[in-house]
């Protein structure tokens, strides 16, 4: 009996060490220490033992069965830890393999950098405003202070609606700019007053590269009782150096519109040589960027604002130019155009 | 504009170590954009004197030969057409670089080394007007034989020397915005920018008498002149000057006065015309001279035009007249009209002997739309329209007598001179606050440095009551310009300079800004739509054509329409967002084969108010590729976009309603309308109807289905607020059941039917799979639901699921279904 369970142990710790795998080692550990196994077997066998034998045969089981145990614990930790250092030396995994491709969706360029310009302003204290696209002649020129007849009419040349006419609004017109919200919102809020309006703008003028009949621009309007020049300057210079992230400065130039006097041009540094000059500003360091001005005595009072009291200035730049700066496109058409293939890179 | 700074030299002095392109930049932030600084040696760049050494036929065409030209560092290869070069002939060559005008007409061009008939030509042998120089003294010669041409005779010639140097050419000319003169009627002439320029500068200005010659009182015959100028309509024309000179001889105008003129780009004529060109562009008045004999009576009109009449403008173009343009007529013929552009009945030919000269002003806006009406954009309308200073008049014509008498020294006055001046402007004076012009400006302006600054602009400065000034504005200003105080605002502030001006924030109080709900919804739309749906946003005009409309099936009645429209794709403004975006799916499905786009943007609609109502609709579009896809449904794509929008938006739903669109774009019965629980309508989707499939040729193999979100209507509902529900503490049963039914029974029956079963357990019946065909009773359907049963308070047993189950299968049962 003895004999037996030493051949057993033998045979066992054989062929634990010549396992390869922690599913042959559990293989063997059912085969000899299971509920079928052979242990249990010689276990049964234990019966048919001499009594006085028992207890040292017994013993000498227990033993075997433990030694055994602790080969198989060896065993499987020499196992596992192979196996994890197989694991970990495995180096056939081709991480250039490209990464799963998921399909998103685009927001289009001038929405995205219409809602970072109305983030800044509105930081600043300035309400988004709306106004309707279709506009009267009353809200986009006369109160504004371009008379009929003025030569400024000619600079936004204008879609008229047919057949219709009004007294006090003339004809209907798809509004050339954004500046009627300025009067919409002084008559709706009266002053104080701090706004931008983005939005879409329309201009009878053929088509190109560079111009397009419809494209936005985003219009501001400050007014208060003490408000100057200079803070155009400083909230300008605030706004487009959060805008494109690096220092930027700005200048003023005469410039003329008729609903603001002074009327300005103001210059922003070029984006690509930060006024040093470059072969894009045409080596003045500066890039057109937008016309500004005080609100004219006139405009002010067209809104139902006492120009003794109150001041202010306006403002009026292209938010599809400042798109196509940002993101170096070169045809304005593409930015209407509806082609996923220019759409899907934004 | 052009400015030639020579020209400015004459009026103002401007501070020896400034350069050219300091004093555009300069004037640039001071007065008017300066867009260009051109120097005349820049434009004679690569051009230089060559001597021929070689002749020879050229092989292959008679009329040309192949000159081997001496250029200084080396001799070149030149194939020249022009009969009179000979060997040793000393020649201006243009090489390659140089910009040149083939023959004397059209743009400059860009000399290239090229090929001439199969020989190697490395630059041109120039004709003079080529270059931009008088003509040789012998007419027949085709290019200008140096030694012997009027301006380079006298100079020992050697090939190699630049042109530019040799015939002094030391002016720079500066390009001035046109537009950033707008409101500047006063700096249309060199004159002009000579005195904004001494401004500036702090120079000096040399009065316009003193600079240059002027006809002088004895000059002028005190015998009454014998013109009869009537101005009948008299808001035409606030001041007209006139008068006749004899013995005119027409000719070709010296070398000075065209050279004045080619510098800033005005062709010369002959010697009348140019005069009158030279004192627009000196002083900025615009002048018309008439040949005498051709007008035939010495006694005009001024007035409007009467109907019928009519006129052959000097570029020979016919025009009828409406009775709103001002004209000048001898009772015959219209002679001109008036501030815009004479007749060539009365031109200047060489046969003129006598002439009548015209300096008026003429009323901006009749000018204005004269022009526009006749499509005639001269320089005079220019300058007219901008209101000019009538003080000028009478000065350009005794600068343009002068003038004549110096180029024809025969000619004399025929007598005196008319002076019709019916509108002379009173002088302005303003009163002006220096606190509030510093205010305004936001920077220390002190009340001497406005003071220095409006003298030196020409404005008289007088000390005023409560610290004011008075300020009395120059006549040249006073025309439109300034008017107010802050008119007097923007002088001080340009010239104290723009760029002196801090750059403060303003000190507001702190305000949370108004929140514009429309707005945010649409940005929010965006962010769900492209960010967590998948979709493109597209940017569509806010017009189509007639033939789309017609396509869409949408009616003509309802569509407002540009009067003037710049295609006829855009001649109708859009009450659909549909239509743009059928023409992107046309357009992308070259490319693509299954994509989702969608638009943001306004339809106008016409109502019985004036202005029309402009609502904000989501539009958007799914395009399955069928071949790719062939199980896709994409209304149920459309159905489950809207819905998981609208809960995200938090909108107040009802359910779906079948309602059949007013709008034949969409299928009549695969269509569905969501309504707020106010009913108004919020949302649809639909299948496209097959007709506008076919109309925008969009047949083959995909599927599109739109839907529409009224974005409008939806920021005016009161949207939901998201509320926590408890995450359930006791685990549920999943189940899932087939049930056959007949076809035609909406699936949502069946959904109710299994959660009213046992509502207070049954948390949920979802459709995962319906199926028609093998197996399957042709009138009846299958579908497949996943059943969830729970409870919040207990955990369930077997016994919960066969009751369920029971309750269900009765449900069921009572509307014609069967358990599979």
């Amino acid at each position: 009996m003895k004999d037996l369970i030493l051949q057993l142990v033998k045979e066992a710790t054989l062929e634990i060490n010549n396992t390869t795998t922690p599913a042959q080692l559990e293989e063997l550990r059912i085969k000899y220490l299971g509920r079928k196994g052979s242990f249990t077997n010689v276990m049964q066998n234990l019966k048919s033992v001499p009594n006085e034998e028992k207890p040292a045969i017994g013993q000498a089981l227990n033993a075997a069965k433990n030694e055994l145990e602790q080969h198989l614990t060896t065993k499987q930790k020499t196992l596992e830890e192979e196996v994890l250092k197989q694991q970990l030396s495995d180096d056939s995994f081709d991480t250039t393999r490209p990464g799963t491709h998921y399909e998103t969706g685009h927001i289009h360029p001038l929405s995205q950098v219409q809602k970072e310009v109305e983030e800044i302003f509105s930081q600043m204290g300035f309400a988004i405003q709306d106004g309707p696209e279709i506009e009267s002649e009353y809200y986009n020129f006369e109160a504004l202070n371009v008379p009929k007849d003025h030569p400024a009419r000619d600079m936004q040349d204008t879609f008229f609606l047919a057949d219709k006419s009004h007294d006090h609004h003339g004809r209907m017109v798809l509004r050339t700019q954004t500046s009627p919200v300025q009067i919409r919102t002084m008559e709706k809020f009266g002053a104080p007053l701090r706004v931008i309006v983005p939005g879409r703008v329309f201009r009878y003028e053929a088509t190109d590269a560079s111009h397009d009949s419809t494209f936005y621009q985003v219009e501001g309007l400050l007014i208060d009782k003490n408000i100057s020049l200079a803070n155009l300057k400083g909230v300008m210079t605030e706004f487009l150096t959060r805008l494109f992230k690096k220092e930027t400065k700005v200048r003023f130039r005469p410039g003329y519109f008729p609903f603001v006097e002074p009327g300005i041009e103001l210059d922003m540094w070029c984006l690509l040589c930060s006024g040093m000059g470059c072969r894009v500003c045409k080596h003045t360091g500066w890039m057109e960027f937008m016309g500004a001005g005080m609100v004219h005595a006139n405009v002010l009072k067209a809104g139902g604002i006492d120009p003794e009291v109150y001041q202010g200035w306006a403002f009026g730049f292209g938010l599809t130019r400042l798109v196509m700066m940002k993101y170096g496109i070169d045809d304005i058409r593409l930015l209407m155009g509806g082609d996923l293939r220019f759409l899907e890179q934004f | 504009m052009k400015i030639s700074l020579n020209w400015l030299k004459k009026f103002v002095e401007i501070p020896e170590n400034v350069t050219a392109q300091e004093l555009a930049h300069l004037f640039t932030i001071r007065a008017a954009e300066v867009e260009g600084v051109l120097s005349e040696g820049e434009l004679l760049r690569n051009i230089v004197v060559g001597q021929i050494t070689s002749l020879a036929q050229h092989p292959n065409a008679d009329k040309l030969r192949v000159t081997q030209t001496n250029v200084g560092k080396e001799t070149l290869q030149i194939v020249c057409g022009a009969k009179n070069i000979k060997e040793g002939m000393f020649v201006v060559v243009a090489l390659p670089g140089s910009q040149v005008r083939w023959h004397g007409e059209g743009d400059l061009i860009t000399l290239e080394k090229t090929q001439l008939r199969g020989i190697d030509s490395h630059g041109m042998i120039c004709g003079a007007d080529e270059v931009g120089l008088p003509p040789p003294s012998n007419p027949a010669d085709d290019v200008p034989d140096l030694a012997t041409y009027e301006l380079t005779k006298d100079y020992v010639l050697e090939p190699g020397m630049p042109l530019a140097a040799l015939l002094n050419k030391n002016d720079v000319i500066l390009e001035i915005d046109n537009k950033s003169l707008t409101h500047r009627p006063d700096l249309w002439g060199h004159y002009g920018i000579a005195r904004e320029m001494a401004a500036i500068y702090n120079t000096k200005l040399k009065p316009y008498e003193k600079a240059v010659s002027l006809a002088k009182e004895k000059d002028i015959p005190t015998a009454q002149s014998p013109l009869n100028i009537t101005i009948i309509d008299k808001e035409i024309c606030p001041r007209f000057t006139s008068c006749i000179i004899k013995n005119i001889k027409v000719k070709e105008s010296p070398e000075w006065l065209k050279q004045d003129l080619i510098k800033v780009g005005v062709r010369p004529v002959n010697n009348i015309v140019d005069i009158t060109n030279h004192v627009m562009l000196g002083l900025g008045q615009p002048m018309h001279a008439y040949d005498r004999k051709m007008v035939e009576t010495d006694t005009l009109e001024v007035r409007y035009a009467k109907k019928g009449e009519f006129i052959e403008t000097i570029d020979h173009k016919h025009h009828n007249l409406s009775e709103e343009d001002p004209i000048i007529t001898n009772g015959k013929h219209v002679l001109t009209i008036a501030g815009v552009m004479g007749g060539a009945y009365s031109e200047i030919s060489e046969h003129t002997t006598e002439i009548i000269l015209e300096s008026a002003n003429w009323q901006p806006a009749v000018v204005r739309k004269a022009s526009q009406r006749n499509g005639l954009r001269t320089e005079a309308v220019q300058r007219f329209e901008k209101s000019i200073d009538s003080e000028m008049a009478i000065t350009g014509l005794l600068r343009a007598i002068a003038l004549v008498k110096k180029l024809c020294p025969k000619a004399e006055l025929e007598g005196g001179l008319i002076d019709d001046y019916s509108e002379k402007v009173a002088t302005k004076v303003i009163v002006v606050r220096p606190e509030r012009i510093q205010q305004k400006i936001g920077a220390i302006v002190t009340t001497n440095e406005m003071k220095d600054i409006l003298k030196r602009l020409g404005f008289g400065v007088a000390s005023a009551p409560n610290k004011s000034l008075s300020i009395t504005v120059p006549s040249w200003r006073a025309t439109k310009d300034i008017a107010t105080e802050d008119d007097i605002v923007e002088e001080v502030a340009r010239m104290h300079g723009y760029e002196n001006i801090p750059t403060p924030l303003p000190t507001l109080p702190t305000k949370l800004p108004e929140e514009n709900i429309l707005r945010t919804l649409e940005h929010k739309s965006r962010a769900i739509l492209s960010g967590l749906l998948n979709m493109n946003e597209v940017y569509n005009y806010s017009f189509y054509s007639g033939a789309d409309l017609t396509n869409a099936l949408l009616p003509n009645e309802l569509h407002l329409k540009p009067q003037n429209f710049l295609s006829t794709d855009q001649t109708h403004l859009r009450i659909s967002l549909v239509p743009n975006l059928l023409k992107n799916i046309h357009d992308n499905l070259r490319f693509k084969k299954s994509f989702n786009i969608y638009e943001i943007g306004h339809t106008y609609n016409e109502e019985h108010e004036f202005f029309p109502r402009e609502d904000v609709w989501i539009t958007g579009a799914i395009v399955t590729n069928t071949t790719e896809n062939p199980n896709a449904i994409p209304l149920l794509d459309a159905k489950g976009i809207t819905e998981n929008f609208l809960q995200n938006i938090g909108a107040p739903t009802q359910e779906w309603k079948k309602v059949v669109s007013t709008l034949q774009l969409a299928h009549p019965h695969n269509s569905l309308t969501m309504f707020s629980p106010a009913e108004n309508l919020i949302a649809r989707c639909y299948d496209l109807n097959p007709l506008i499939t076919k109309n925008f040729d969009l047949e083959g193999p995909h599927k599109i289905a739109i839907f529409e979100l009224n974005l409008s209507q939806l920021s005016q509902e009161k949207l939901l607020e998201r509320k926590y529900h408890p995450i359930p503490r006791h685990p549920g049963i999943e189940f899932d059941l087939a049930i056959l039914i007949d076809k035609k029974t909406p699936s949502i029956q069946l959904k109710k039917a299994i959660e009213n079963a046992m509502p207070e357990l049954i948390q949920s019946a979802t459709l995962f799979d319906q199926y028609e065909g093998q197996n399957v009773d042709p009138a009846k359907k299958s579908l497949a639901y996943r059943i969830l049963l729970q409870s919040p308070d207990r955990t369930l047993t077997d016994d919960d699921l066969t009751k369920a189950q029971k309750a269900i299968t009765e449900n069921i049962t009572a509307i014609g279904g069967s358990i599979r």
